[in-house]
């Protein structure tokens, strides 16, 4: 099923874990040194930023190459485009296998690069020129991921294929006429708890043990999808825009007031499962769904002006981070605020000083005579609300 | 972690007694980890409340409640810095510790509040007349001190930013395509000067041995901005563009070298990208030359973009090799 070798996943899954085991001193140089050479692997995956120049360059020359067939074909391009696009995927696709085979490539930019090209560039010629409907484009969609995933374990396919599955149960929905629409969310809210409890149990199941990183991604996405469905602004403007409700407004849809207690209530329980699991994946996806939460909020009820809710939040947030460093200050319920990962690559580009350089952009400039308050500490924030 | 794994690697006998025990027992006593958490949370609350603050000091101008926030401004900058000196490690001239999370984060709070009072003085007093450059020049001051003063990476990097504000261009990473005019003389020349400044600066930590951790900061950003000014002029001066290649291939060349001496890949990816910007404009204008666009041209366009693709991945599949052979590790 797997394209690459299974053996030296394997195995660098291992090398991955004793990695780990070293860095935290458990195991000496010496041990770590055997088991490499015992368990090794001899993929062609180069360094991180290589690989984005790789993945960049093959782009380049698949783009390209696409421009010089159509140039080839000018005569009668509007025909053939859809061809030709179908005849660079599957070119695209033989070499693909070719240099995971030959090449031992593994992650280096250039299958991932291919792997994507291919998948659209068969997606472009099947849907494009025929003008298929949403419920046909998204399983196409789903077909093709789904072969990806499963090929190539990739993540991002995988995303992908759990999106294009929503995303058929979405058209097959509303094409049942006002029940199915009035339903819809809910059937969607079900089906991705479903899949966020089969696919928690399958994470830990030995014959997934390739797929790991794939689940793991579907897992994140469900959860996310849970809510999403079930948002009082996703579900009132999607329905508002989609099935020409006309809704002014204040007005509410039907049942709003029980998308409005799972709008309030799903990021508390994820927050609180997270904890007492200690799941970091439930964790963090809470608190990102608790910023959703304010949002939808802030989006039907202006109680204050914007400015004093960021400044309040703001006091808020930075009292609840103070207060969370010093409860932990000695280790609590098996919680530390230190960070125990020592090595990270993306802190070698202080991407950490990017970011504060980036949202806490200069307020004042030379030739302003104007000074725009909204710009201190970043115009960018202050345009979400 | 698997535990099955270390399970087998020990009766495979590739471990020992000791340091299966040793896993077994980080394993139970793993702690779960609140750091980045905590982190966001202190991040975003120091965005949100001095982008509140900002917009806050100017609504309220004409009512009293503006004389309030303006002093509740100054003590929020006064605690913060306060805090900072408090608990600060002992300076030294290399590398400072940060003695805790909410350090890093009261050190930001504290300089973009004063910056904010600062820049309200300015607009509501003219502290600074009509000088402008002076209103933008302390703060950019305020920061550099404390970024050394404190050790502090992100602050550096609000400096550099600043540093370049005051000159009159925006250098931040998403906006530094967008928000300036390349087509302007000025950007052009300041750009380039700026990114020279830096690169210099640089250098000038690490001979001197003064916050030499500061190096990578002040060569990241001085690279961007020199390349992208370079390739600028390249674009902007039609009839100096050998000129301003010959200066973009000496810049390429230095860098290049720089990536194999430190075994930076990110400089190897850097360079070649920009680099490979630049010969390909100076092919299209070949092109330009020789056929004045014609279908002639449009081949040989396609063809060399493939065939220049696919000679760089090459090159840099052969440069991962070199620089990995060089890893002392």
């Amino acid at each position: 099923m797997i394209a690459y070798n299974k053996e030296w996943l394997v195995h660098l899954i291992i090398r991955k874990d004793i990695e780990k085991a070293f860095e935290e001193n458990c195991i000496t140089k010496a041990e770590q040194k055997i088991i490499n050479e015992k368990y090794n692997a001899a993929f062609y995956t180069p360094n991180i930023f290589i690989r984005i120049g790789l993945f960049i360059l093959t782009i380049i020359v698949m783009i390209f190459s696409f421009g010089l067939l159509m140039l080839l074909f000018m005569d009668s391009i509007e025909k053939k485009a859809g061809a030709l696009a179908i005849f660079l995927s599957i070119v695209s696709y033989l070499f693909l296998e070719y240099i995971i085979r030959v090449k031992k490539h593994f992650s280096s930019g250039v299958d991932d690069a291919l792997l994507y090209g291919s998948v659209i560039t068969l997606f472009a010629g099947i849907s494009l020129p025929n003008e298929l409907s949403g419920l046909v484009n998204c399983i196409i969609i789903f077909v093709l991921t789904f072969y990806g995933s499963v090929r190539f374990a990739d993540r991002l396919m995988a995303v992908i294929m759990y999106i294009s599955l929503l995303g058929i149960i979405f058209y097959s929905g509303i094409e049942l006429g006002s029940i199915g629409k009035s339903i819809v969310p809910f059937i969607i809210m079900a089906t991705s708890a479903l899949v966020y409890f089969i696919v928690g149990k399958l994470k830990s199941n030995e014959d997934m043990l390739h797929y790991k990183g794939c689940l793991q991604m579907i897992l994140i996405t469900s959860l996310c999808s849970i809510y999403v469905a079930g948002n009082y602004f996703v579900v009132r403007e999607l329905s508002n825009n989609m099935f020409h409700m006309n809704l002014q407004p204040g007005e509410s849809i039907p049942f709003g007031w029980l998308f409005w207690i799972f709008t309030v209530i799903m990021p508390f329980i994820y927050l609180i499962g997270g904890i007492q699991r200690k799941d970091v994946i439930l964790l963090r996806v809470g608190l990102l769904l608790f910023a959703a939460m304010i949002f939808t909020i802030r989006y039907y009820h202006t109680i204050m002006p914007a400015e004093l809710v960021m400044a309040f939040g703001g006091i808020i947030l930075i009292l609840i981070g103070y207060g969370l460093m010093k409860y932990l200050h000695e280790p609590k319920y098996g919680f530390t605020y230190l960070d125990i990962s020592k090595k990270n690559t993306l802190n070698k580009l202080n991407i950490e000083s990017l970011v504060l350089a980036e949202t806490f952009a200069p307020g004042i400039e030379v030739d302003r005579t104007e000074f725009g308050g909204g710009d201190f500490g970043g115009g960018g924030a202050s345009g979400e609300f | 972690m698997n535990n099955t794994i270390f399970l087998k690697l020990y009766t495979e006998g590739l471990l020992s007694e000791d340091s299966f025990e040793k896993i077994k027992l980080q394993q139970t006593n793993r702690l779960f980890s609140l750091h980045w958490e905590i982190k966001t949370l202190l991040y975003l609350g120091v965005l949100l409340l001095t982008a509140g603050l900002g917009v806050l000091v100017y609504k309220n101008i004409e009512t009293i409640g503006h004389q309030i926030i303006l002093l509740f401004i100054a003590l929020i900058f006064i605690s913060s810095f306060y805090y900072c000196l408090k608990t600060k490690l002992t300076y030294s001239t290399g590398r400072v510790a940060s003695p805790n999370v909410i350090f890093d984060y009261l050190l930001i709070l504290g300089c973009l509040s004063f910056i904010i009072f600062i820049g309200y003085l300015q607009y509501q007093y003219g502290i600074f007349g009509n000088r402008y450059g002076i209103a933008s020049f302390i703060p950019m001051l305020l920061l550099f001190f404390s970024a050394y003063y404190f050790d502090h990476l992100g602050v550096l990097s609000m400096g550099i930013t600043n540093l370049a504000a005051w000159m009159g261009i925006t250098v931040t990473p998403l906006q530094i395509l967008k928000a300036n005019d390349f087509n302007s003389e000025t950007i052009i020349l300041t750009g380039l000067l700026l990114g020279i400044l830096l690169i210099a600066a640089a250098l000038l930590s690490a001979k001197k041995n003064f916050k030499k951790h500061f190096k990578f900061t002040y060569i990241n950003f001085g690279m961007h901005i020199l390349f992208i000014s370079c390739l600028a002029a390249m674009f902007h001066f039609e009839n100096l563009y050998l000129i301003f290649f010959l200066l973009l291939a000496g810049i390429s060349w230095y860098f290049y070298l720089k990536a194999i001496s430190e075994r930076s890949f990110y400089f190897i990816l850097v360079t070649t990208l920009y680099a490979y910007i630049g010969v390909s404009y100076l092919f299209i204008r070949l092109l330009d030359l020789i056929d004045n666009f014609g279908i002639a041209s449009l081949y040989l366009g396609m063809i060399y973009f493939i065939g220049s693709a696919i000679g760089l991945v090459i090159f840099l599949i052969n440069m991962n090799k070199k620089i990995k052979s060089h890893d002392r590790v």
